[in-house]
């Protein structure tokens, strides 16, 4: 992060780009693939990815380092080196999102098994699988 | 749906870079070894339905989220 917080350097890349293209899609959600990137009011860091493909389709991300500032180290090497190739720690303008969740019983998570790649310099995304490193989809977020 | 009968050892192509072989049966458990290309995404049925039931979760009640969110800090729980 070049001695930058995480939020910072978000913030800053946020800014690059208005939109961004799944080429495949989400896993399970294959028409999901191109996105209004959107800040919403309050809430710096995250972002609101708004689905240009189907209305009313919007997904709240978060910044997975910030959820979980150790998450790269907990990987197996062959997941870390699937993030790693698509640029994940080599690339400062790809970063790692999650996508949060509320539920009936108002608790938040995030989906930590499937996060997406997000890259603002070529304005494109991919969801990937961390299918070795233990991780769910619905890890607890507490809102202090 | 074709059905084969493979031993292990013994592998299947699907296309012109998509390898399958039979690693070994253990029990009720067949290991398989999957040589495809790195653009071809390999997951498990089950990891696939996860992830797909999350991300339409997440779609489900946005605003609601924010609502929750906002004003507010997150942490890891």
């Amino acid at each position: 992060m070049n001695g930058q917080s995480p939020g910072e350097a978000i913030t800053r890349m946020a800014h690059k780009t208005e939109y961004l293209i799944f080429p495949n899609g989400l896993i399970g959600c294959p028409e999901w693939r191109h996105f209004a990137v959107e800040e919403p009011e309050e809430l710096p860091g995250l972002l609101v990815l708004r689905s240009l493909d189907e209305p009313g389709i919007e997904l709240v991300v978060a910044p997975v380092l910030e959820l979980v500032p150790d998450y790269l180290g907990t990987l197996t090497s062959t997941d870390a080196a699937a993030l790693e190739m698509l640029g994940v720690g080599r690339d400062e303008q790809v970063e790692l999102y999650a996508t949060l969740s509320v539920h009936p019983d108002g608790n938040v998570t995030a989906n930590l098994l499937g996060p997406l790649v997000l890259d603002f310099g070529r304005g494109c995304g991919t969801q990937v699988v961390v299918a070795d490193s233990g991780w769910g989809t619905r890890h607890p977020i507490t809102i202090g | 749906m074709l059905v084969l009968t493979r031993r292990p050892g013994e592998a299947l192509t699907i296309g012109e870079d998509i390898r399958i072989v039979v690693l070994a049966i253990e029990g009720e458990r067949v290991r398989l070894g999957i040589e495809a290309p790195r653009t071809i995404l390999v997951l498990r049925q089950e990891l696939i339905e996860a992830i797909r039931e999350a991300n339409q979760q997440a779609a489900a009640a946005p605003g609601r989220l924010l609502e929750h969110l906002r004003g507010s800090r997150t942490s890891t729980g």
